[in-house]
């Protein structure tokens, strides 16, 4: 037992003495990275030094995260940055961590998150910003250690742009219900209480069919595969015949809610108001059980975090109307650390193939 | 005798240092100049520490032969109690001072791990089920109970003495990693110098040749559990400390992750085997590949699949040692069991 | 004996999943509503097949975690054969060309962990971390749209064998799938009691030495377990992905736990070698009737999670004490 504990101690000390030895050098990584521009010219190549950019998104392997590593590499290569895409393989917080980690070790100079907990990454966050690496996330709203926080509009609106489709597209006495991928997932929660208060102050006729806990609304819980949502949605259905819409507002939920719908044979009398890719959903916008969607482009969101992050570098303040060139982002708002663009894609079946085209 | 079989059991470890020492060089060459920082190491030993604790608490269950897979939704439900404690959300008006909640917060994450253990433990032990199916539904059910808890809400904060175990380092050592070795030393001495220990490979080793010396199984099984439910309570507070959040749905991959670590170590190539140290040093090896992996660029997709190579590599490399350990075994089980030959 | 023995343990499920279903139905009468039996019945086609497959290795006296890794793996392989070839797909070849690839892919653990005397158990955890990546190393997206799906197979979510019009203005429709689910359930049957080779699969996890002396090939016996596993898996595997009308690799990782949970409260016992095909068959109703019906009955968003927790432990308790009761009666 000796034995292997003496192992076990040599090999931290290997590393730890591996570690000690380029201590001396490390703390000129982060400075390198700062003022480089103007105390150290004349140490550094002429150029600016290369960026290195960094950006951890919730899995990898889906189109609406890889979007990011496609922009990010424009944006790298237009800059003449070094771009790391970092990701678990499936949806998992501490999963997510692990790559945060490895990615703040990268010592990157902007560094982008999509937070699947938002609360969880706040920590490390904050040693990321401590060794001089600009944080930018995306979807990241109520994160405090972060720089800036950029979403294609503001979360609040997208839940009353929701309600007032409702009303525009169903009627104003509607019977909805809201879906989200899981009760844990704060983007989809904020899109859902913006969307139950709005129709409660502006809609008195419409009700709300999910349950309500101390006067708030509590959304059913569609999982992160559309056979869990497929499964909830026809209990649900079967539940509550006066039922007239979902909000369904998980990309993964709206194919397993839709296919419940039409298997029932409710295609006529109960629609979806959907978020997410159009391109997942095309035949049920096409059969008419969406009617309407929305969604962005998170490649977008990803160019213009690196931007704001290029420009924090460069000591320049972000400011209501700037533009960080990409659509969506030309003319952009900001509030605290919030940044929101103008970046909302409605889909209809009018603009199906084209938002197809977009993911 | 003992000395010759103890050799051999070097050469594992001493093999897979080898084999982590060098895969350390040829990753780390990929980005030295990022790989081979303080930085780096302090960040790469804090996940493994945090995986490192949750691997205990698979690898207690495994040695006699069965399967935890409850032990990340313990961890969640324990650190989701105790921390609501160390916050004063619950008994906030009884423990006043930030010490005293500190310390109670710490004994009732412990107490719900080791009585979640004995909830599993009723059920594998007493009732003789399958410990895979029981786990699964326990894990729904202590995950359940975390979001009837929570609410699907984040607890957010943590004491400064538990963020400070989450961030800060001892002369550039984290205390995660100290904490992690700490444990380790201490299943170290479980599996190698105690009776429990003992008993508990020979239960894996052989189940049926432990039937007949008497009922000790089932208390062997509920210890084992409960064991397990410790470590879980312990990897729950690790996790709290690096997130300063608490969330019912926390990390369910570290489930496979710790599997992954405990088979490297060896400890399903033999029933009942498995060295506490081999799973110390293959924890560094599978963080290095992680985190190596990360720095140079590559996808996790990558990083999968070399580790899952690489479990396999070393299992083959494995196989003909299976029944020298086997009989080693026997020696150690300090003749609880007629010493029938199970090596058929 | 053994053959009462096997009837006594069926009837216990058979009477638990009669209990919970009856329950169920007092609480709430349209549990038994022709919609919500045809819904629960489509709800376990892909535990169903699933479930079968990971009992025939379970008989073999091994355990496979890698199943949602080979069955994700296949559809993929699958789906992107028939871009290849541009072809729409049809049924039929469709779950054979996906059995194919799931049996060739499953074949690969099964060699492992037979020719170097392995647990299959070890194996699987490597490989399901292999499989489930290596082929999307090197790919720009794994992401496969609705427009590149063969569209043929999308129908899969609206083909029905029956159609009813049940009162409360839903439609009752029995997807298409469970005559697959039947079909593969018939044919396993067949296989495993009918058979030389069947025999020699529940021989193997008998006593792998006898299984020698009697003149059984194991290499050959395992490897055709691992076959019918995997394309089992496969074919359950292509099955969720025409229905979810996109392909991501990581949709399908969480459906593993039930599959494994049904395989156990089924009667399988990698132990002994112990499973059959009704007992499964029970194992995914129950299974299916419990997380199917619980916000029908209305039970809050918040405790559904704890709920079907606490009702497989209850079910599991339930089964476990009448079987021991009853080999105690046996015994006297």
């Amino acid at each position: 037992m000796k034995k292997m504990l003496s192992l076990a101690l040599a090999l931290c000390m290997i590393l730890a003495m591996v570690s000690c030895g380029q201590k001396d050098d490390t703390p000129n990584d982060p400075n390198a990275g700062q003022p480089s521009q103007g105390t150290q010219d004349q140490d550094q190549n002429k150029p600016q030094k290369k960026l290195t950019v960094a950006t951890v998104v919730k899995a990898i392997g889906s189109n609406w995260f890889d979007s990011m590593d496609w922009e990010g590499t424009k944006w790298a290569e237009e800059n003449g940055a070094d771009h790391h895409y970092i990701g678990p393989t499936s949806m998992d917080s501490a999963a997510q961590l692990q790559c945060l980690e490895d990615a703040i070790a990268l010592q990157p100079d902007v560094l982008t998150v999509v937070p699947i907990a938002a609360d969880a990454c706040d920590a490390l966050l904050a040693q990321a910003r401590s060794q001089g690496t600009k944080v930018v996330t995306h979807e990241g709203t109520g994160l405090t250690n972060i720089d800036f926080n950029v979403d294609a509009f503001s979360n609040e609106g997208f839940g009353i742009n929701f309600a007032d489709k409702c009303n525009e597209l169903i009627g104003a006495d509607a019977t909805y219900a809201c879906v989200v991928g899981t009760l844990t997932t704060p983007a989809h929660m904020a899109w859902s209480k913006a969307f139950f208060a709005h129709a409660n102050a502006n809609y008195p006729n419409m009700t709300c069919a999910n349950d309500l806990d101390g006067g708030e609304i509590v959304p059913l819980e569609g999982g992160a595969n559309s056979d869990t949502s497929y499964t909830m949605a026809k209990q649900f259905l079967q539940a509550h015949p006066e039922l007239d819409v979902f909000y369904v507002c998980s990309s993964s939920c709206v194919a397993g809610v839709c296919r419940a719908i039409e298997e029932l044979g409710l295609g006529e009398s109960v629609k979806v108001l959907a978020v997410g890719t159009a391109s997942g959903q095309k035949t049920y916008y096409e059969s008419g059980t969406i009617v309407y969607g929305a969604m962005w482009y998170p490649g977008a969101a990803q160019y213009a975090c690196y931007e704001v992050g290029k420009r924090l570098i460069e000591g320049k303040t972000i400011s209501t109307g700037d533009d960080l060139g990409f659509e969506g982002y030309h003319s952009i708002t900001v509030d605290g650390t919030n940044i929101y663009g103008n970046a909302w894609l409605d889909i209809t079946l009018d603009n199906l193939a084209e938002m197809c085209e977009v993911l | 005798m003992k000395r010759v079989l103890g050799n051999k059991q070097n050469r594992k470890t001493i093999s897979l240092l080898l084999i982590t020492v060098v895969l350390a060089v040829i990753i780390g060459s990929f980005n030295p100049d990022k790989f081979f920082t303080a930085q780096n190491f302090q960040s790469m030993t804090r996940q493994l520490a945090e995986i490192g604790i949750y691997a205990l608490a698979m690898f207690v269950i495994v040695v006699s032969g069965g399967l935890n897979l409850s032990i990340v939704a313990v961890a969640n439900l324990a650190a989701i109690c105790g921390g609501s404690v160390m916050q004063g959300l619950i008994l906030g008006d009884v423990i006043v001072s930030p010490l005293a909640r500190l310390l109670v917060g710490l004994l009732v994450a412990v107490v719900i791990g080791v009585l979640s253990g004995v909830l599993n433990g009723y059920f594998v032990a007493g009732l003789g089920l399958t410990a895979v199916l029981v786990t699964s539904a326990t894990s729904q059910l202590f995950q359940g109970l975390a979001l009837v808890i929570t609410k699907g809400n984040a607890i957010v904060g943590a004491p400064e003495a538990i963020s400070a175990l989450g961030t800060h380092n001892l002369l550039g050592i984290p205390y995660l990693l100290l904490l992690a070795l700490g444990c380790y030393i201490v299943a170290e001495f479980v599996f190698e110098k105690t009776a429990f220990g003992a008993q508990c490979r020979l239960l894996g080793a052989n189940a049926t040749a432990n039937q007949y010396s008497g009922n000790s199984n089932y208390k062997t099984l509920m210890k084992s559990y409960m064991l397990s439910g410790f470590f879980s309570a312990i990897g729950g507070i690790v996790s709290y400390s690096r997130m300063c959040a608490l969330r019912s749905d926390y990390g369910n991959s570290l489930t496979s992750t710790a599997m992954l670590v405990v088979l490297m170590g060896g400890a399903w190539v033999v029933a009942g085997g498995g060295k506490v140290m081999n799973i110390f040093i293959s924890l560094f090896c599978i963080q290095i590949i992680s985190s190596g992996l990360t720095l140079s660029g590559t996808s996790n997709f990558t990083r999968n699949t070399i580790w899952g190579a690489l479990l396999i590599a070393i299992l083959l490399a494995a196989t003909p040692a299976i029944q020298q350990r086997l009989s080693r075994l026997k020696g150690l089980a300090r003749r609880r069991a007629p010493n029938k030959g199970n090596a058929a | 004996m053994r053959k009462r023995a096997k009837i006594n343990d069926m009837t216990i499920r058979v009477v638990l999943f009669l209990l919970i279903l009856t329950v169920f139905a007092i609480i709430e009468p349209a549990v038994l509503s022709a919609t919500n039996v045809c819904s629960m019945i489509n709800d376990s086609i892909f535990n169903g097949i699933a479930a079968l497959g990971m009992m025939t290795v379970m008989i073999t006296g091994a355990f496979d975690l890698s199943s949602m890794s080979i069955s994700m793996l296949s559809a993929f392989l699958t789906l992107k054969f028939y871009n290849i070839i541009g072809y729409e797909g049809d049924f039929i070849t469709m779950f054979l060309i996906a059995g194919t690839f799931g049996a060739l892919i499953a074949m690969i653990n099964g060699f492992i962990s037979q020719k170097f005397s392995l647990s299959g158990f070890v194996v699987s955890i490597g490989t399901n971390l292999i499989f489930g990546s290596v082929f999307f190393i090197f790919l720009r997206s794994s992401y496969i749209k609705t427009d590149a799906m063969p569209q043929t197979l999308l129908k899969v979510r609206t083909t029905a064998i029956l159609s009813l019009q049940s009162s409360g203005g839903t439609a009752a429709n029995l997807n298409i799938g469970i005559v697959v689910l039947v079909l593969t359930a018939a044919a396993l049957w067949l296989f495993l009691n009918k058979t030389q080779l069947g025999r020699g699969i529940y021989a193997l996890g008998g006593d792998k030495v006898a299984v020698e002396r009697v003149g059984y090939d194991p290499m050959t016996i395992t490897l055709i377990a691992y076959a019918v596993f995997g394309a089992c898996v496969a074919i359950a595997g292509i099955y969720f992905y025409s229905n979810a009308g996109t392909f991501e690799p990581g949709m399908i990782a969480d459906k593993g736990s039930d599959v494994i949970a049904s395989a156990i409260f089924g009667g399988c016992n990698m132990k002994e070698g112990k499973g059959s095909v009704g007992g499964i068959l029970a194992g995914v109703a129950i299974i299916t009737v419990i997380k199917s019906n619980l916000i029908l009955l209305g039970v809050p968003v918040y405790y559904v999670t704890f709920t079907v927790g606490a009702m497989i432990l209850l079910g599991v308790l339930f089964s476990t004490l009448s079987e021991q009761r009853l080999q105690r009666n046996r015994g006297r």
